[in-house]
């Protein structure tokens, strides 16, 4: 390797030196050309690519020398991050190179798994499958992907699942993260994905963050808040939330609410709104309808439990009848929330002098009324014309780095295909044209989601399940349940990772996959943002993208017509295939060639320009100028406002079990931290999974911090060490666990009850008891 | 040698003559900012202490720049 010289060293510092000083001097500052002058006098290229992992979807320079990535910096050109990371993004690199590295693929023969060429297995793939269309019918072979698959991944997914084969059994894991925020912006506005963007941070006045630890989970994004607050000191951050996190302890103003009851204290807001006369009528009279929708709707517990939801139309009348039953009074005994902090929240909601951004995340939508609490705080920014505006936003938050790009816009879910959905048959027929496929081959009945899959492949009805770049024997909830079911006798499970899993130790067959910059790709984040980034290095040993896997088995199944490209120009020709799905201005993509240019671009792009407020004429050009706002996506255009109830949660504490049971991230570790524990500074900073207790619990309980404690419920049961003073404490009768370790796998306690209408599992309520252990 | 770096703040509408003058001189390399037109990064580079006065003395005289910062400076003398 060649030694970098004293000389260049002190060039380099020179430079970053200046340039963070005008940075601190000028924020949003860009040098960007001063890699061309670093890179005249280097070992090191610097190349663009979104990070690989949250949906915040950060810009990175990576450093590239001797085939290697070696060095992470913020793209200073990213409107995203403008030059900023986080830890994880900081340390990313470090993830492609893990000692334990899937390289080769792996058979299962007589129970032990053995290398085998990856063609071999391929082959095998792809006969399987065949086998069991042929043995079990078209519907007993499934995929399960990922909102981290990039954005040609899932396109050649669905082509093949659903174009070819003729199966809708393709489902991803943002089923498990983003199914309420879909049904939220559906259910209220006709389509998916916000109507703002980032920008609106540096316009707002009030930012409030519904039950999302935004500090940890969306850092680089709270970095932005914070800002904002600095520069414009009248700004305020109010965190409502079920525990006291890093994000509380920044925010001017903590409130804590009792699990479930967001529901009612979202209606309260709009109590207050209308008693108060804070509405903004004139928005509401041209732009909104009420709606009423079923009631008392069950969990999903039941084996083939089915939903349907019907609107029916309501008026502005019912609905001020309906909000009688949650004055702040009436929802403080409920929620735990003191009736005065309800009415200070919806005194910074009505006060039009401020702008208001409502963000949230997996709080709101792994949930079991996650669709009805995304409506609701829709309901409080249409009750005061607050939205899709600079400034003005409510914000559905994405926790992948391509939830929204890959399973939301390509459609990756039983249910839809990339424009539109299976029952549609306008939607086939375009989907027919596009894949060169007969439109017979597309079923137009849904099968299942996510977790009556796995219920499926459990009972038989699924003999074939493709897994990639997700870990479901560590995410699942009620997880002992799917585990056992995917081990049964008939089932053949294909499992494609980058690292050694409990997913890939139930595998039959092991695809290495190439990871994230050892592949072309793109992906799409909260913003609508879709983000191109080239292949940088090699993939070690037999590693294929899961693109190129996908199309290796469909030539084999005899798609060749289909699945024709050509693997230098594969993802240019896969890209502008796909891209024609979302022509129009309601959702037009950039081209190959733009994205490939720029550090992302936001669509819907029309001739040329990004749209970063949807549905307002003045910057949507899909919007009709005559209407001001159009909520083009309900056939009325006009956005709906849903009456909504409490109902409690599928199990609560009770005398058994009488703690709620919480779980989620921590910064450091991605997910379930196959990829974040291989980087030694993420791992060593938290090392293991921890159960947070409130510290008059544990007095009550005689627990110590750092001491082993038993949680059970009524699914499992896991040791695990209590943390009693760490970075974050739940309410008294509440514990948190993350669930990251896979040697703690919190799942085996969590129920696998979801909402009705996005069959979102809810991972943040079931009940446990806390027991102490004693030698 | 000596290798520093500064914040150039051009005059109000001089920044692209100030970049050509600055360009121009011995040892320097010059980084317009991307998204605006009053800050720039110069860097430069000498070898020997009086090549460094001579630069230091020209840049004091260039008539367009309205504030030069010193943000970084690694002087090593020779014997």
């Amino acid at each position: 390797m060649n030694a970098v010289s004293r000389r260049d060293f002190i060039r380099k510092l020179a430079i970053g030196s200046a340039a963070t000083a005008a940075a601190a001097l000028i924020p949003g500052v860009s040098f960007g050309s001063w890699e061309a002058l670093e890179a005249a006098n280097s070992d090191i290229q610097w190349r663009k690519t979104p990070c690989r992992f949250c949906g915040v979807g950060c810009g990175l320079l990576v450093g590239l020398a001797e085939g290697r990535a070696v060095a992470v910096k913020g793209d200073p050109d990213s409107p995203v991050n403008k030059g900023l990371c986080c830890v994880k993004g900081y340390h990313s690199v470090q993830a492609l190179y893990g000692k334990d590295r899937l390289q080769k693929a792996m058979v299962r023969k007589n129970g032990t798994l053995v290398e085998v060429p990856i063609q071999e297995a391929l082959d095998l793939v792809a006969n399987k499958l065949k086998e069991t269309v042929d043995s079990h019918g078209k519907d007993a072979v499934s995929i399960y992907g990922s909102g981290q698959w990039t954005i040609p991944d899932g396109y050649v997914a669905s082509k093949l699942f659903k174009g070819c084969i003729g199966t809708n059994n393709v489902e991803a894991n943002a089923r498990l993260c983003m199914a309420s925020a879909v049904t939220g912006f559906l259910t209220s506005f006709g389509l998916d994905e916000p109507m703002g963007c980032y920008e609106d941070i540096d316009h707002a006045d009030v930012f409030v963050t519904w039950g999302n630890n935004m500090a940890e989970m969306h850092p680089v994004l709270f970095s932005r808040m914070l800002d904002r607050r600095l520069k414009n000191p009248n700004t305020l951050i109010i965190d409502f939330a079920t525990r006291t996190t890093r994000t509380s302890q920044a925010a001017d103003k903590s409130m804590l609410f009792n699990p479930q009851t967001d529901l009612a204290v979202a209606n309260a807001i709009c109590y207050e709104l209308i008693r108060n006369n804070w509405v903004n009528w004139d928005f509401v009279k041209k732009h909104v309808a009420f709606k009423e929708g079923k009631t008392d709707i069950g969990y999903g517990l039941e084996e083939k439990f089915q939903f349907n939801d019907e609107a029916k139309n309501s008026s502005l009348e019912t609905y001020k009848k309906f909000l009688e039953d949650y004055t702040p009074a009436k929802v403080e005994k409920l929620s735990g929330v003191s009736a005065d902090d309800i009415r200070y929240l919806a005194s910074l909601y009505g006060d039009p002098k401020r702008k208001v951004v409502s963000f949230w995340c997996m709080g709101m939508n792994q949930h079991t009324r996650g669709t009805w609490i995304n409506n609701l705080v829709y309901n409080i920014h249409l009750l005061t014309g607050k939205i899709s505006e600079p400034g003005n936003s409510p914000f559905s938050l994405t926790g992948q780095p391509s939830a929204c790009g890959t399973v939301r816009e390509v459609g990756t879910l039983t249910n839809r295909l990339p424009h539109g959905v299976v029952t549609n048959v306008k939607d086939r027929e375009m989907a027919a044209k596009i894949w060169n496929v007969p439109v017979e081959n597309i079923p137009e009945k849904p099968t299942h989601h996510t977790v009556a899959m796995f219920r499926a492949l459990d009972r038989g009805d699924i003999r074939f399940m493709w897994i990639q770049v997700t870990n479901p024997m560590v995410t699942m909830p009620k997880l002992s349940r799917y585990r056992d079911g995917a081990l049964k006798e008939d089932r053949f499970i294909v499992v494609s990772d980058v690292y050694p899993t409990p997913t890939t130790d139930i595998a039959d067959v092991i695809l290495p996959s190439s990871m994230w910059i050892e592949r072309e790709g793109m992906y799409g984040n909260s913003e609508r943002r879709t983000q191109h980034f080239d292949q940088l290095v090699n993939p070690p040993g037999d590693c294929m993208s899961d693109t190129w896997q996908i199309i290796e088995v469909a030539k084999r199944l005899g798609y060749e017509k289909q699945f024709s490209w050509k693997y230098d120009t594969h993802i240019h020709d896969l890209w502008e295939e796909y891209r024609q799905f979302h022509d129009g201005p309601k959702h037009a993509m950039a081209s190959y060639n733009d994205l490939k240019k720029r550090p992302g671009i936001q669509w819907p792009y029309v001739n040329g320009k990004e749209t970063q407020w949807r549905y307002n004429a003045k910057y949507d050009p899909a919007a009709d100028p005559k209407l001001g706002f159009d909520f083009y996506g309900k056939p009325d255009h006009r956005a709906w406002l849903w009456l909504r109830p409490y109902e409690p949660a599928a199990e609560s504490p009770d005398e058994s079990y009488p703690f709620w049971l919480n779980t989620g991230r921590v910064l450091e570790h991605w997910h379930t931290g196959s990829m974040t524990r291989r980087v030694p500074i993420l791992h060593q900073a938290v090392p293991a999974s921890y159960v947070e207790i409130n510290p008059e619990d544990a007095r009550r309980l005689g627990i110590r911090d750092g001491e082993k404690v038993r949680l059970v419920s009524r699914r499992g049961k896991i040791d695990i060490t209590a943390n009693i003073y760490g970075r974050a404490t739940p309410t008294p009768g509440q514990v948190f666990v993350p669930f990251f370790d896979e040697s703690l796998l919190i799942n085996e306690l969590t129920l696998d009850a979801y909402c009705p209408i996005s069959k979102q599992p809810d991972y943040k309520k079931c009940a446990v008891r806390v027991e102490k252990i004693t030698s | 040698m000596a290798i520093c770096s500064y914040l150039v703040f051009p005059k109000p509408g001089t920044q692209p003559t100030l970049t050509q003058t600055l360009t121009g001189l011995p040892g320097c390399n010059v980084l317009p900012a991307e998204n605006r037109d009053d800050v720039m990064v110069l860097v430069t580079e000498t070898d020997t202490k009086e090549q460094e006065s001579e630069l230091q003395d020209t840049l004091k005289d260039i008539q367009d720049i309205q504030c030069l910062v010193l943000t970084f400076g690694e002087v090593q003398h020779t014997a």
